[in-house]
């Protein structure tokens, strides 16, 4: 049994040689991701505190500059969720239950 | 009378010529004073004040003889002052005696001096070529004067002479043998010295940073160079896609991503302003 996938409708756009809107947002997707990495790294080895607090700032407002876009291309329909089985959710719960008791 | 008029000037006479004499005598050794410094200038350099001290005591011994010499002379016009001048020359004796002694003392100790400089391997050709020379003049000049009169108090300047000469020679050798001395003391002088800076640059303390200082690093800036980058490409890319895209909340949504890195990049800009690569 496939899980369904939670999705709105997709907008329709129309198919040209040209970048259509979610060309461009998947682009500019992977440029904030990018960004968000270089951020994460250069946190990670920054020198003095200025940098780094700096560069944490810069890090936050990229990423929920990444969240918005990723929201808005799922309010489109570009992106689909797919939930996990419940069994397996289940299985990976009680697992990590066992381990929590033996802590 | 008459007989006594003559006596006075047959010795006033000879006191002029032995006058005449000393002066003489004084030239010469002036001269081989002279000749000495000019054969050992460097030596004469680096020990000026001795030299002089030994020419004035020489020249305060020669003009002590004048004196005695007049002295020996007056004893028969004074016969009260005959015991007195008989006293004096039997201590002049006594002084010439030890003179005597020490100067074979000094001899011997100037011999032994000699001997460790050739064992050392750095004889003065210069210091020992001279003091032959200077010993046959003294002794052409003690003939000369004891063929003119025999007088104790020329053997007393000449014994004079050979001590000062035989200081000299001392004075030399130590010389060399601190010359000798020298480089190797200056070497221990320069360790000693190493050591001590060596020390300081060890003892100096380096300041210990409880926080890493406001440099810009190697990592710093390449990381800085990578974020300005990404964001001035972000900017670009957001403002063309404002421009080319169809919905308008998506194009709201790219104007303010483009504000957002354009405010990003001038926030990034003054981290290379603060100090620029400073060692602290």
């Amino acid at each position: 049994m496939t899980a369904k996938k939670i999705e709105n409708p997709k907008t329709p756009l129309p198919e040209k040689a040209m970048q259509n809107d979610y060309d461009l947002m998947k682009n500019l997707l992977s440029i904030e991701k990018s960004l968000q990495e270089t951020y994460l790294s250069a946190i990670q080895q920054v020198s003095h505190e200025k940098l780094y607090s700096t560069t944490f700032a810069l890090l936050k407002a990229t990423s929920e500059q990444y969240r918005k876009i990723f929201d808005l291309m799922f309010t489109h329909g570009w992106v689909s969720l797919t939930p996990a089985p419940s069994e397996e959710v289940k299985a990976v719960k009680e697992e990590y239950e066992q381990m929590k008791q033996q802590l | 009378m008459d007989a006594g008029q003559q006596q006075q000037d047959v010795q006033s006479k000879m006191l002029q010529k032995l006058q005449l004499q000393i002066q003489e005598l004084e030239l010469q050794i002036q001269m081989q004073q002279k000749n000495e410094q000019a054969a050992q200038p460097q030596q004469s350099d680096e020990s000026g004040q001795p030299n002089q001290d030994q020419s004035q005591s020489s020249s305060d011994s020669i003009l002590q003889s004048p004196e005695q010499i007049q002295q020996g002379f007056t004893q028969p016009e004074q016969p009260g002052q005959s015991q007195q001048a008989g006293q004096q020359s039997c201590e002049q004796g006594k002084q010439e005696k030890q003179g005597q002694d020490q100067a074979v003392g000094q001899q011997n100790d100037s011999g032994q001096s000699r001997v460790n400089d050739q064992t050392n391997g750095n004889p003065d050709p210069s210091a020992e070529q001279s003091s032959p020379n200077e010993q046959t003049n003294n002794q052409e000049q003690q003939n000369d004067q004891q063929g003119q009169k025999n007088c104790q108090h020329q053997s007393e300047s000449e014994q004079n002479e050979q001590q000062q000469q035989q200081q000299q020679q001392q004075q030399q050798q130590q010389q060399q043998q601190q010359q000798q001395q020298d480089p190797s003391s200056d070497d221990q002088n320069l360790n000693q010295e190493k050591k001590q800076e060596e020390k300081a640059g060890t003892s100096k303390k380096l300041p210990l940073y409880f926080t890493p200082p406001e440099i810009i690093s190697i990592q710093d800036i390449t990381y800085l160079k990578e974020m300005l980058c990404l964001n001035v490409n972000a900017i670009k890319q957001y403002r063309q896609a404002a421009q080319t895209c169809q919905l308008p909340d998506l194009k709201n949504q790219f104007s303010e991503a483009a504000q957002m890195h354009l405010t990003h990049f001038n926030n990034l800009l003054p981290l290379l302003n603060a100090k620029e690569g400073g060692s602290s």
